[in-house]
């Protein structure tokens, strides 16, 4: 039974000057445009037992995406925008930063086109694109909330530089692109990283990361087997001592066998700092132990019974 | 930042609150006879409105048009499985939305959605198609309960679909105008009552 046959074309009274429809039909197309252009390198990673997530040709052969979509070793494959399903294989990964480089051999892949120019900041429109196993890409869209330095992620790895963005996190996104409005890639993204909030490692970071785990380079933090609490110092030693720094970390814990045990530290030294960087609380600690110290000696300067100490000693890889 | 580029910014604010406003004349406040309320369009055919079911769960509503005016509607079809409701209204309504072909969207178009979210008449949204169109458009957008049944426009400010489900943070469904025509077309849906007058 028709509804609402054989009834005359009826008058539509919206009118939406030509300036106006021009102008969004032009964004819109941009928008679109961008999102075809970005989705051509980027492939969908399949790796784990629900939907797949993105990744992103980084060359004709090679894919980047984030390391918790892999949840597992073997069997994994890449589905490239043509249709194409790769087998592929992990060359690297590293949880701490979130990303993992695959490796997809005799794959003829469309590599990403980075965005120039590192002028990217607040307020810029950017698409978030993935393709979690459909054959068109999937898309969100909005502003670049900031753009930052050198972060510690929510995983304990150190990464140069973020960009969050209040881009919708659609589900398999994670390791898809985040691209400016000519649909050049920005960054990675990563539902992980920052629990659950949308966030992306810029290009530059990336490519840095991907860098380290081809050439093999630890990308394991370093450890020395404390724990600590960071104590204020009192005015008249900091005056005994010419100390500028106002606290330090006192040794609560030792490991037995841990590079500061075997380095002679006791408990109740505090610490100043690790090699030319003070650490006056947990976090400057943190960020003193980078995959830079491992293996290296370094100084290590100290309070302990009221005059200050230097001690030497290597750091060892952070156990798993 | 140079003048081009803040002129550019601007033509395009202008340009969106143009639409919202064009778009907002054929965008209905729907309250339904079970308290429910949401939003409705005035479809392209005289004293047609369409919604989502669930915003119309009983026969009859009370319809809001612009301007204030007060109009009684009962729902003449409807399809719970698609979420799609029509109601028809004594006489005719000015100010009929122009309906868009929801298949020609591309992942990334620019959509604004229309409606009454929270009671707030006429509040536009921006977003974009998240995924390749189909019965159902996902959505790049941010939409707040009253958006159901309202307008989800392309850039042209064409109909392209009916929001009606919030699926997460930023993330919601709209049923596309293709949906929209196989419904009037009687290829889906329950008829509400026997006669239809405008058969």
């Amino acid at each position: 039974m028709m509804l609402v046959a054989q009834v005359e074309p009826y008058t539509c009274s919206m009118t939406l000057s030509d300036t106006s429809s021009g102008v969004l039909a032009t964004l819109s197309d941009g928008l679109a445009n961008a999102v075809q252009r970005a989705g051509r390198s980027v492939v969908a990673v399949h790796g784990r037992r629900r939907f797949p997530a993105s990744g992103l040709a980084w060359r004709d052969d090679q894919v980047v995406t984030a390391s918790h979509v892999l949840e597992r070793d073997s069997d994994l494959s890449v589905t490239s925008s043509d249709g194409a399903q790769h087998p592929a294989r992990i060359v690297g990964r590293d949880s701490g930063s979130d990303l993992a480089v695959l490796a997809v051999q005799g794959a003829s892949l469309h590599p990403i086109e980075r965005a120039v120019g590192g002028n990217l900041s607040a307020g810029h429109l950017v698409l978030a694109v993935g393709r979690p196993g459909t054959p068109e890409p999937i898309a969100s869209f909005g502003a670049v909330s900031s753009v930052g330095g050198a972060w510690r992620t929510a995983q304990g790895g150190l990464l140069e530089a973020y960009i969050r963005a209040d881009v919708a996190l659609l589900p398999g996104l994670s390791g898809g692109a985040l691209v400016d409005v000519s649909g050049n890639v920005v960054g990675l993204l990563s539902a992980y990283l920052a629990g659950g909030d949308p966030v992306a490692i810029p290009i530059d970071t990336v490519d840095a990361v991907v860098k380290r785990i081809l050439t093999g380079g630890s990308l394991r933090r370093a450890y020395l087997g404390v724990s600590t609490q960071a104590v204020e110092l009192q005015d008249v030693l900091r005056l005994r001592l010419g100390l500028e720094q106002t606290a330090g970390l006192m040794l609560l814990g030792l490991e037995p066998g841990a590079p500061a045990e075997r380095a002679g530290l006791l408990l109740g030294d505090i610490l100043l700092a690790i090699g030319d960087r003070t650490v006056e609380d947990g976090e400057a600690l943190q960020m003193a132990l980078g995959p830079d110290v491992v293996g290296k000696s370094v100084t290590i300067r100290l309070i302990r019974g009221g005059d200050l100490r230097e001690v030497s000693l290597v750091p060892a890889p952070r156990p798993n | 930042m140079t003048l081009e580029v803040i002129s550019g910014a601007a033509q395009i604010s202008d340009a969106l609150g143009e639409l919202a406003r064009e778009v907002a004349r054929g965008v209905v406040l729907v309250r339904g006879s079970m308290g429910s309320s949401g939003s409705g369009v005035i479809w392209d055919q005289p004293g047609l409105v369409i919604t989502n079911h669930h915003v119309v769960p009983g026969a009859l509503a009370e319809l809001t048009v612009a301007g204030g005016r007060r109009v009684r509607a009962r729902v003449v079809r409807r399809a719970p499985a698609l979420d799609l409701a029509a109601l028809e209204v004594e006489g005719s309504l000015a100010n009929a939305a122009r309906v868009g072909d929801s298949d020609r969207l591309r992942v990334g178009d620019l959509v604004v959605a229309v409606g009454n979210p929270m009671g707030e008449r006429n509040a536009p949204s921006l977003g974009i198609l998240a995924s390749a169109a189909d019965e159902v458009l996902r959505l790049s957008i941010t939409l707040r309960p009253g958006n159901s049944g309202g307008a989800l426009v392309n850039a042209r400010g064409e109909i392209v679909g009916i929001p009606h489900m919030v699926t997460g943070n930023g993330l919601a469904l709209a049923v596309s105008t293709r949906s929209v025509g196989r419904f009037l077309n009687g290829a889906t849906g329950e008829v509400e009552e026997d006669h239809l007058r405008w058969i």
